[in-house]
C-alpha cells in the first residue's frame, strides 16, 4: 500500500508526460487521486502499524493527514475538469501538462512528508514539496504570479534552512545517538543533550511553521495563495500546511519524550496566538478575496499550533479542526475559481449580487464560509467549542479572551465580505443585462459537485461523527499524548 | 589553530560585508567565504572516500567561488543594477548590530560551554552570527540581488556550522552541501533567468506589486 502511495503519482506523471494530451492528464490525475483514496482507506480500515523500509510507515497520526489529503485531492482533480474550461485557450500545452505533472509530484512529495519516519527524509520531501509546488503557483507566468512565486521559494527557503540549522544542532544534542529517526531519537531520551535540543527545537519550529504558514514566517502564504490557480490554492491551503504540521507535531512528540514537552507546547501557544494576531490585523483590511481565504489559512493554522499546545482535549480539538478546516478551506477556494471564471477579477469590490448570477455557486459560497466561521452544523464548531472549553477547564482565562476577541475580529472580516458579495445589489448596468451564466463560463457539474462533497463530509462530521473517523481521531490524540 | 585561524578571519569577512555599500565587494566577500569554507573542510572532514571530498572542493570552490560571484557579476553589470546595497539604515548601524550578534554567538558558545562543555564552540559562535547577519541583511536590503547574496550568506552559515558534526553526521554535511548546489542553481540560475525575462530592467529590484 505504501509503494502505491509513493509510486502512482509518479507513474502517472510520467505517463501525463508521454501522452502530451491535457485530457489524458486530467484523467490520469484522477485516476491517482482515486488511487490514492482508495489505498488510503485500505490502510486505515486495516488499522495498525504498516511499514516499508525503515524510512515509510503508517501509524495513528498521519492517517488522518492521509485521508484529508485524499478527499481533497479527490475534489480538486475533479474541479481540475472545470478549470480547464475556464482557462479558455490562453494556456498552452505545455503549461497545461507542466500543471498536472507538477501536481502530482507535489502529492507524492506530500505522501513523503506524512509518511517519512526520518527527520531528514522529512525534511528533504518539504523541500520538494516548496519545488514542485513552485512552478503550480507560477502557472499563469505573469508579473504577479512571478512576484508571489519568487516570495514563495524565497520565504520557504529561508525557513527550510532554519530547519535544517534545527537538524545540525539537533545532530549536536544526540551525539552519541548518530541517528535523525524519530523513534531512535524517542528511545534513547535521556542521551539527548537537553541544553542543544532546547536551542534545536525554535529553529525547527520556526523553520516548518514558515511552511505551515505560522507568523513570523507566514508572509509567503496571501500571495502565494491568491496568484495560483483556484485548485492549486485549494491544495495548498488544506493539505501542504497540513503536512507542514505534521512535522512540528513529530518534533513535538520527540521534546515530549525528552521530558521538553512544556518548553514546545509554550512555544507552540505563542506561536498560534501571533499567527491569530497577525491574520486578524489582515482580514478585515483585504480587498481580494483570495487574499481573505489566504489570511483565514493563516488563522486556522494558527488554532492547530494552540490547540496543540494546549493539550489535553485541545489535541482531539486540533486533530477534527484539521479535517474541518482542510475540507471547508478546500471547498473555498475552488468556489473561489468559480467567482474569478465569472467577474474575471479577484476584488472583493467588483464581486457584487453573487446569488442573481450564480444561485448555487453563490450557496456554496456562503456554505463554505458559515463552514470556516464555525457555524453549526459544521465540523468546525465543535472543534473550536472544544478549544475553548478546554482553555477554560485549563484556567487560562487571559489567553481565552484573546483568542475569542481575536475570533471575533476575524468572523466580521470574513462574513461581512462574504456576505456584501453574495447579497449585495449588483451595479446597475448588470441589472439591465444580466449576463447568462451556464457551462460555457466552466461552471458545469465538476465546478460544484467537488465543493458539494467536500461541504456534506465537513456537514456529516459536525452533526455525528461517525464510529471509525472518532476511532481515528482518538487514536491520533492519543499518539500526541505522548508528547504531554 | 589553523581552523581557528579561518573561522576568525571568515568572522571578519561578515563584519566587512556589514559595512561595505558596494555590490561587487559583496561579490568578492562571497567568493573569499568560498575558499575559506574549503580549507575548513578539508581540514575538518574526514578523509574516507576521494569521491565526496571531491564533491565537497567543487561545491565550495567551484560553485560558491568561481560559478556564483561569476553570475552575479554579471546580473549586475547586465542589468546596469546601481552599484549601492541601498540598505534601509546607515551602515554604521548596520556594524554595530552585526558586532552585537558576533557577541550574542559568543556568549551563546560560552554559555553552552558551560552547560555541555562542548567541542569546537568558535564554529558555533561563528555560523550563527552569520546567519544572524544574513537574515539582517536581507531584511534591511532593498533590492533583489542583494536578498539572493544574503542567501547565499545564510548558506555559508549553515554550512560552516555543520562542519561541526562532520565527525558524527556526515550526512547531515552531505545534505546541506545538496540544499546549497540545489538551492542555488534553481534560485540563481532558473527562477532569476524567469524574472529578468519577465520584468523591465528597471523594475526587477522592486517585486512589491503585492500587498495589503
Amino acid at each position: 500500500m505504501i509503494p502505491l502511495l509513493l509510486f502512482t503519482p509518479i507513474g502517472c506523471a510520467l505517463l501525463a508526460w508521454a501522452f502530451r494530451q491535457p485530457s489524458a492528464a486530467r484523467i490520469l490525475t484522477l485516476l491517482c487521486a482515486l488511487t490514492q483514496l482508495a489505498s488510503t482507506i485500505a490502510l486505515w480500515m486495516k488499522a495498525g502499524a504498516w511499514q516499508w523500509t525503515a524510512f515509510f510507515r503508517v501509524d495513528k497520526l498521519n492517517i488522518l493527514f492521509l485521508l484529508i489529503l485524499a478527499l481533497v485531492f479527490v475534489s480538486v482533480s475533479v474541479y481540475n475538469f472545470a478549470f480547464a474550461r475556464q482557462q479558455k485557450d490562453a494556456i498552452s500545452l505545455g503549461r497545461i501538462l507542466a500543471y498536472h505533472i507538477f501536481l502530482l509530484l507535489f502529492v507524492n512529495a506530500m505522501n513523503g512528508v506524512l509518511l517519512s519516519t526520518h527527520l531528514g527524509l522529512l525534511w528533504v520531501f518539504i523541500e520538494a514539496s516548496t519545488l514542485t509546488s513552485a512552478v503550480l503557483v507560477c502557472h499563469y507566468e505573469g508579473k504577479a504570479s512571478l512576484e508571489a512565486t519568487w516570495k514563495y521559494i524565497f520565504i520557504c527557503s529561508i525557513g527550510i534552512s532554519l530547519a535544517f540549522i534545527g537538524i545540525i544542532l539537533l545532530s549536536l544534542a544526540s551525539v552519541g545517538i548518530n541517528s535523525l529517526f524519530f523513534d531512535t531519537l524517542c528511545q534513547n531520551s535521556e542521551k539527548i543533550s537537553k541544553f542543544w535540543l532546547r536551542m534545536a527545537f525554535p529553529f525547527m519550529l520556526v523553520g516548518f511553521g514558515t511552511k505551515m504558514g505560522l507568523a513570523p514566517g507566514h508572509n509567503w502564504l496571501p500571495d502565494a495563495h491568491s496568484e495560483a490557480p483556484s485548485p492549486i490554492s485549494a491544495m495548498l491551503s488544506a493539505t501542504l500546511l497540513n503536512a507542514a504540521f505534521i512535522g512540528i507535531l513529530r518534533l513535538d512528540i520527540l521534546m515530549g519524550c525528552c521530558g521538553l514537552g512544556h518548553y514546545s507546547r509554550t512555544l507552540l501557544i505563542t506561536m498560534g496566538v501571533v499567527s491569530l494576531f497577525v491574520s486578524a490585523v489582515f482580514i478585515v483590511r483585504a480587498r481580494n478575496f483570495k487574499r481573505m481565504l489566504a489570511y483565514s489559512s493563516i488563522e486556522n493554522m494558527g488554532l492547530l499550533a494552540l490547540g496543540a499546545g494546549i493539550g489535553g482535549l485541545g489535541l482531539f480539538a486540533a486533530m477534527l479542526h484539521m479535517i474541518g478546516h482542510s475540507l471547508s478551506k478546500a471547498a473555498f477556494f475552488l468556489g473561489s475559481g468559480n467567482l474569478y471564471a465569472i467577474y474575471h477579477s479577484k476584488d472583493i469590490s467588483s464581486v457584487r449580487g453573487l446569488l442573481r448570477r450564480a444561485p448555487l455557486s453563490a450557496w456554496l459560497w456562503v456554505a463554505s464560509a458559515l463552514a470556516l466561521c464555525a457555524f453549526p452544523p459544521f465540523a468546525t464548531f465543535i472543534s473550536k467549542f472544544m478549544l475553548l472549553s478546554t482553555l477554560i477547564k485549563q484556567g487560562h482565562f487571559v489567553l481565552l479572551a484573546l483568542v475569542m476577541l481575536l475570533l471575533t475580529v476575524i468572523l466580521y472580516g470574513l462574513a461581512s465580505n462574504v456576505f456584501r458579495m453574495v447579497f449585495g445589489e449588483a451595479p446597475p448596468e448588470e441589472h439591465a443585462h444580466p449576463m447568462p451564466i451556464d457551462a460555457a463560463h466552466g461552471l458545469g457539474f465538476s465546478s460544484t459537485a467537488p465543493q458539494i462533497f467536500l461541504l456534506g463530509i465537513a456537514a456529516v462530521i459536525g452533526i455525528y461523527i461517525p464510529g471509525p473517523v472518532l476511532t481515528l481521531l482518538q487514536g491520533a490524540a492519543e499518539f500526541l499524548k505522548v508528547a504531554q | 589553530m589553523m581552523m581557528e585561524l579561518l573561522i576568525v578571519f571568515f568572522g571578519i569577512t561578515i563584519m566587512y560585508m556589514a559595512v561595505t555599500s558596494r555590490l561587487e565587494a559583496y561579490i568578492k566577500i562571497l567568493a573569499v567565504q568560498g575558499v575559506i569554507l574549503c580549507l575548513l573542510a578539508l581540514c575538518s572532514i574526514p578523509a574516507s572516500s576521494w569521491l565526496i571530498l571531491s564533491f565537497l572542493v567543487l561545491e565550495t570552490l567551484g560553485l560558491k567561488s568561481i560559478f556564483l560571484p561569476w553570475y552575479l557579476r554579471k546580473l549586475v553589470l547586465e542589468n546596469e543594477i546601481g552599484r549601492e546595497t541601498e540598505p534601509y539604515i546607515p551602515n554604521f548601524y548596520s556594524l554595530l548590530i552585526v558586532t552585537l550578534f558576533m557577541a550574542f554567538g559568543f556568549l551563546l558558545s560560552y554559555w553552552a560551554y558551560k552547560a555541555v562543555h562542548a567541542e569546537r564552540l568558535i564554529h558555533f559562535a561563528v555560523s550563527i552570527a552569520t546567519v544572524l547577519t544574513a537574515l539582517f541583511i536581507i531584511m534591511t536590503r532593498k533590492k533583489l540581488l542583494t536578498h539572493i547574496m544574503g542567501y547565499i550568506l545564510l548558506e555559508n552559515g549553515i554550512f560552516l556550522l555543520s562542519l561541526s558534526v562532520a565527525y558524527e553526521m556526515p550526512l547531515v554535511v552531505n545534505m546541506g552541501m545538496a540544499l546549497d548546489v540545489f538551492m542555488c542553481v534553481f534560485l540563481v540560475g532558473v527562477f532569476v533567468k524567469k524574472i529578468r525575462d519577465t520584468f523591465d530592467k528597471q523594475e526587477i529590484d522592486n517585486l512589491s506589486d503585492l500587498k495589503d
